[in-house]
């Protein structure tokens, strides 16, 4: 059972500061549902545990399982174990949807120890059909040409193979309609086990219908300002997030604004 | 040039070396006269069984001619292994209705600047899908002109150039629609090595009352090397007013988030490069059917790829 644990986490981006001092800890087998307004910083959290490179990480730290991995590569955090479902999952030409899973399956495995291919083609087949994205999907190019519906259920595909042991799945419902959004909500929660802790990043109650987190954060201006369960997330659907920015006196100006001169407008030059 | 031991090893494979058949093969015809030297593929192919071809040696200021007759629907592998110094010319023509799928791989260390130049025409309602893997190695100049002489005519031409250490690399590719009708479609893929030098001028034009014709070209290219250099210059010259017709070119290093999402999952740095490169070469790679061709052109591209 894996632990990450975020201490007092600032995080900058061009000198921006986005992050506030977050605090976070998730054990395998807990489900975290992180919720708040736009541009608050719920998927910067969710790439800076990933690693990112556009963000700089001010102070605090990052643990998982004891290791502070803020130092560590991108593809490192990946095989120690952790997962992003991407909120736009980017699109690589040429590269095949089964040649690149099989490769990420085999980059987690212990490299004295070889990928059975047979068997990662059945894995695959019925992770596809569990997930109802048709016979091609093996052949065709990662995420190249896929709807968004597609490209989300891909990304919980290839969670299913990977199977990472704390995953963040940030804004996993947006381009889902009802259909889809059941099925990655069934295929989501039959994954939930002791072995993977989860974090889901959403605006929307409709998805936490499907998977019932174990705790709801709400992150307003960088801050993780209030935790609790499944009762805040009916409040925020009904009355949004101003009753919470009057509760903890939360004011909309970040910063004291003050006008900018824009200089002399241009003016005509009569011609010589 | 010693042909590859891959190629060599099928007796169902055409060879011809200069202007000397080496093997034969019961659907060919071969026609020699002075500095030509006309390969004519005539019949219908019923058991459609691709036709493999290997020229080696072609000589120097001759003219080869791959020649598809009215109605005939091949898949042809066209291995065209130059020699030290080439300025030759390569023919292809379509007559009425053919439907051909050509691969077109051309290999081989040129010494001196050499010049290929190569003429398509596409006579009424004739298809050409012709995919060009570009990857000798020195200065190679390549003009490459298609003409779209008959109406319905469809060309698709998807060309990769894969260049390494100080190769020169100049394509002048020219598609002009002569016929109502007629469609265009060119993708180039790119792959620049080392200190190597690639370049594309790319022309096509629709001539005037040839109404309805599409022309389109796309290229994409990626610069590895820190003295690589790419540049793709396209133009479209269109007389008529009721066409469609565009271009577009993405040339670049490596896209930081296709790197940034593989990473994501476990890939490392150098293994989601390869992998993005692989996205370059594979959709040439694959075109070949026959594993041992598959496995022929893949040692090439990994030759080119400096061993990676």
């Amino acid at each position: 059972m894996s632990i990450l644990e975020i201490r007092d986490l600032f995080v900058s981006v061009e000198d921006k500061m986005i992050l506030k001092g977050v605090n976070l800890t998730v054990k395998g087998g807990e489900s975290h549902a992180i919720m708040g307004p736009n541009g608050t910083g719920k998927s910067t959290l969710a790439s800076v545990v990933m690693g990112h490179p556009k963000y700089k990480i001010e102070s605090g730290s990052i643990l998982l399982d004891g290791t502070d991995i803020a130092e560590l590569a991108v593809d490192e955090r990946s095989r120690l174990g952790l997962f992003l479902a991407m909120q736009a999952p980017i699109e690589v030409p040429g590269v095949t949807n089964f040649d690149f899973v099989k490769t990420a399956v085999q980059a987690h495995m212990p490299q004295d120890k070889k990928l059975r291919i047979g068997k990662f083609i059945l894995d695959f087949e019925e992770a596809a059909k569990d997930l109802q994205m048709g016979t091609g999907l093996a052949h065709r190019y990662l995420n190249e040409g896929f709807s968004g519906g597609e490209k989300k259920r891909n990304e919980i595909l290839q969670m299913k193979l990977i199977k990472p042991s704390i995953a963040f799945l940030d804004e996993i419902d947006s381009g889902l309609d009802v259909d889809a959004l059941r099925i990655v909500g069934e295929n989501v929660t039959k994954m939930k086990s002791n072995a993977l802790g989860m974090v889901l990043i959403t605006h929307y109650q409709r998805l936490l219908d499907y998977i019932i987190p174990d705790y709801v954060h709400i992150m307003i201006k960088g801050e993780i300002v209030k935790t609790g369960g499944t009762e805040l997330i009916a409040k925020i659907d009904a009355e949004g997030y101003d009753w919470l920015k009057s509760e903890l006196g939360i004011t909309e100006l970040e910063e004291t604004k003050r006008p900018v001169s824009l200089g002399t407008c241009a003016t005509k030059v009569p011609a010589r | 040039m010693r042909i590859p031991k891959l190629l060599n090893s099928q007796t169902d494979t055409f060879i011809i070396k200069g202007q000397s058949v080496i093997q034969t093969h019961s659907s060919i015809k071969v026609l020699t006269k002075d500095h030509q030297v006309r390969i004519i593929i005539n019949k219908k192919n019923n058991n459609t069984q691709p036709v493999d071809i290997v020229l080696t040696d072609p000589l120097l200021n001759h003219q080869y001619s791959l020649e598809f007759g009215r109605n005939s629907n091949w898949r042809v592998n066209f291995f065209y292994i130059v020699g030290k110094t080439l300025n030759s010319e390569l023919n292809i023509i379509l007559k009425e209705e053919a439907q051909i799928d050509l691969n077109l791989l051309m290999v081989g260390k040129i010494k001196e600047s050499s010049t290929i130049t190569r003429h398509t025409t596409l006579n009424t309602q004739s298809v050409l899908s012709v995919t060009t893997g570009y990857l000798t190695d020195g200065l190679l100049k390549v003009n490459d002109s298609v003409l779209l002489k008959g109406a319905y005519s469809d060309f698709f031409g998807e060309n990769l150039v894969i260049g390494q250490s100080t190769d020169e690399v100049t394509i002048t590719q020219n598609v002009r629609h002569s016929a109502k009708n007629s469609s265009s479609l060119i993708h180039n893929s790119i792959v620049a090595n080392d200190a190597c030098r690639i370049k594309f001028d790319i022309y096509g034009t629709i001539d005037k009352t040839m109404e309805k014709s599409k022309c389109f070209q796309h290229s994409k290219g990626v610069i590895l090397g820190e003295k690589s250099w790419i540049q793709v210059d396209p133009k479209l010259i269109i007389n008529e007013y009721d066409v469609e017709a565009g271009h577009g070119a993405a040339i670049g290093q490596i896209n930081q988030d296709e790197l940034y999402y593989l990473s994501s999952r476990g890939l490392t740095e150098s293994h989601a490069k390869r992998l993005i490169i692989q996205g370059y070469t594979d959709p040439f790679v694959t075109k070949f059917l026959k594993m041992d061709h598959q496995h022929f052109v893949n040692q090439t591209i990994v030759r080119k790829m400096g061993g990676h």
